[in-house]
């Protein structure tokens, strides 16, 4: 049994000429809430619907599980184990809700019946409306009780809180901390939301240009990036900041904002060397490590 | 469920197409041969009305693993359903296969109806011609409506809605013009459409037709399942 | 005992978490043999990872505050009593320092920016600063 959820290694995949992932390695441990991030045509939905079976990567490998996302009776039985919430949320729409649910039950021998009952309660959803008639909010919601109720021990979810108003984002984020607390569910979600990535996941991966370029244990990364700010009683040239280890150096009038995950105190102790420096350390945030690193300078 | 679901999103277009159907015999039957016309004549006839089936199971065929919506709504490119669809634990051999076997059922229903129009438009069927020869011979026909269905089914795979339509009944134009102007033997282009070969004339089952119909129907309905199983979502 | 995290505030919520029980162990809201807050109920109530709470209550331990009693759950150590009495001396240290400082004149984010200061210099003459919290 495999320590690792999803997996995978050297993934590519071009589109008409337009390559979507350059060699994307993932890394999703079991039981972890793990955040995926990454700019609009990143490549995020791309990664999705390989490991989901919908499309086959050029090169490098995916794992589910331990096991190829194929077609046939092994793809299926992967399948059986996962529940998957689109990004745009769309149904069949000449259902109901009540209707979905008693139609995707007998897919899913494990199928949780608690579960289902109660996400009907949390979330509110009227039993007997016609699918369209749902608001995107609610089909968000009508899709996750079918993800999770499938009793399914990883759950791939595209834009989860897609629509939803804060309170319902605040249920479902509960939701979920409730099910990888009481269940060891594997959730694995990708999200424009750092707000709410920031709140939950405990590793996440920030994806550029079909490339991870941030992976890592989220209280790690917020502990190791530091934002070193020096502030000089004299313009100064900034290249001698410029340490092994400085990631993002910007300069506005006299000081300097340097943006560093390795050797935060070497740049310190450089900084604080210099004539004239004032020298000040900033905690920083998931967004700001996010920005400063998708952003072209 | 997969089977009440393709119920569900076939249903309306199969009523439109019963309408259609209907329809079309109505007309036809406007224009009756006379009775006292000779067999193969009337042969003839029964076989024009095939047309209306044939017709049939190229827009049910349609009904494929794209489209979502039932009716006549044309599908630009996939539907979001559809990706629940492919992510449930079902191959998609099967999801084609339960598909394939509605449309087909459906296929069947509106040929009888189209037989059953026959009899009651052109009552001089019923006079000349033996009742077991004119059942032979719509069975036969259904063979050869049935490979029209899974061409259409094939199309269906790579092609949207109106697209298969005209691409299924495009060929079968195609394949009509280039039979009637290649030197084939007599008995063999007669085969696919069931006229001279039909049971009408020879009075039994014409079962060289039919296997060949349902290699070809096979064959089609293989390389369907190939294309379902390599495309890309 | 009431505790609120602020996950966007960049210090990591396992930090927040055990500055919050360390305050409480101070202050008496939470007493040498207390129990804290399940690790389900909190990851719950405040809607956080689990595994943040599991790293919080791990860290304590091993900073000798919290015992993890297998199968029942985290609880104060009888220890923790003694560490108070530490921190106490040391929060009557930094009031009486900041009381002087703000007497000459400085605003807070000023002293602040000396504390950095300091730190960064002592880090470069190479003393070592006793860590509060600890590297994994």
């Amino acid at each position: 049994m495999t320590q690792l959820a999803i997996e995978t290694s050297g993934l590519r995949k071009s589109f008409k000429g337009h390559e979507a992932l350059s060699g994307l390695d993932l890394a999703v441990p079991r039981g972890s809430i793990f955040g995926f991030l990454g700019r609009n045509g990143a490549g995020k939905t791309t990664t999705i619907r390989i490991l989901m079976g919908l499309a086959k990567a050029d090169a490098g490998s995916a794992r589910i599980f331990g096991m190829k996302p194929a077609d046939g009776a092994s793809g299926a039985a992967i399948r059986r184990r996962i529940g998957f919430v689109t990004e745009d949320k769309e149904l069949y729409p000449y259902m109901t809700v009540a209707e979905i649910i008693r139609f995707s039950r007998p897919f899913f021998p494990a199928w949780r019946l608690d579960l289902e009952r109660r996400y009907l309660k949390v979330f509110d959803l009227p039993p007997n409306k016609k699918i369209p008639d749902l608001s995107k909010g609610m089909r968000s919601k009508l899709m996750l009780l079918l993800a999770i109720s499938r009793g399914a021990e990883l759950l791939v979810l595209d834009e989860p809180t897609d629509g939803l108003d804060p309170t319902a984002i605040e249920d479902v984020l509960r939701e979920l901390v409730i099910l990888s607390a009481s269940d060891g569910m594997t959730i694995f979600f990708s999200s424009h939301q750092l707000a709410d990535v920031e709140q939950i996941a405990d590793h996440i991966t920030i994806i550029d240009k079909g490339r991870a370029i941030v992976t890592g244990n989220l209280d790690d990364l917020k502990q190791q990036y530091q934002r070193i700010l020096v502030t000089f009683a004299d313009s100064v040239d900034t290249d001698i900041l410029w340490v092994d280890g400085a990631e993002r150096v910007r300069r506005e009038g006299r000081t300097v904002s340097i943006l560093s995950r390795n050797n935060v105190e070497a740049i310190v102790a450089r900084a604080t060397s210099l004539p004239g420096a004032t020298v000040a350390r900033r905690p920083v945030t998931l967004k700001e490590i996010f920005l400063d690193h998708v952003r072209t300078d | 469920m997969l089977w009440m679901k393709g119920w569900y999103e076939t249903r309306i277009r199969l009523l439109v197409v019963a309408g259609a159907t209907v329809l079309i015999c109505a007309i036809a039957s406007s224009d009756s041969t006379s009775a006292n016309a000779g067999v193969s004549a009337q042969g003839l006839d029964a076989t024009t009305l095939i047309g209306a089936s044939v017709l049939a199971a190229a827009m049910l065929a349609g009904a494929g693993i794209k489209t979502q919506a039932g009716g006549f709504r044309p599908s630009k490119g996939l539907h979001g359903s559809m990706y629940y669809t492919l992510t449930l634990p079902v191959s998609r051999v099967h999801l084609l296969s339960v598909r394939a076997s509605i449309g087909l059922i459906e296929t069947a229903l509106i040929h009888t109806l189209v037989c059953g129009a026959a009899l009651i438009a052109r009552p001089a069927l019923r006079l000349t011609i033996p009742p077991a020869d004119l059942l032979k011979h719509n069975i036969g026909a259904f063979f050869c409506v049935g490979a029209v269905y899974f061409l259409g089914v094939f199309f269906a795979t790579f092609l949207d809605d109106y697209y298969q339509m005209m691409a299924s009944l495009f060929s079968l134009l195609l394949l009509i013009v280039i039979l009637n102007r290649m030197p084939l033997p007599a008995s063999f282009s007669r085969l696919l459409l069931l006229s001279q070969a039909s049971p009408l004339i020879t009075h039994t089952m014409p079962w060289v037709g039919i296997t060949a119909l349902v290699a070809l129907s096979a064959t089609l309905f293989l390389f369907s399942m190939w294309i379902v199983k390599r495309r890309e979502y | 005992m009431i505790i609120y995290v602020n996950p966007a505030s960049g210090a990591p919520i396992y930090l927040q978490l055990m500055e919050q029980v360390k305050h409480a162990i101070e202050t008496g809201a939470l007493r040498p043999g207390e129990q804290l807050p399940s690790l389900r109920k909190l990851a719950e109530e405040l809607v956080i990872n689990p595994n943040t709470v599991v790293r919080a209550y791990r860290e304590l331990e091993h900073e000798g505050l919290v015992e993890i009693r297998h199968g029942h759950g985290a609880f104060v150590s009888q220890t923790a009593a003694a560490n108070r009495m530490v921190s106490r001396k040391a929060q009557s240290i930094m009031q009486s320092a900041v009381e002087r400082l703000v007497e000459a004149g400085l605003t807070e984010d000023e002293i602040r920016r000396l504390l950095e200061n300091e730190f960064a210099q002592l880090r470069s003459r190479r003393i070592t600063v006793a860590a509060t919290g600890r590297k994994i």
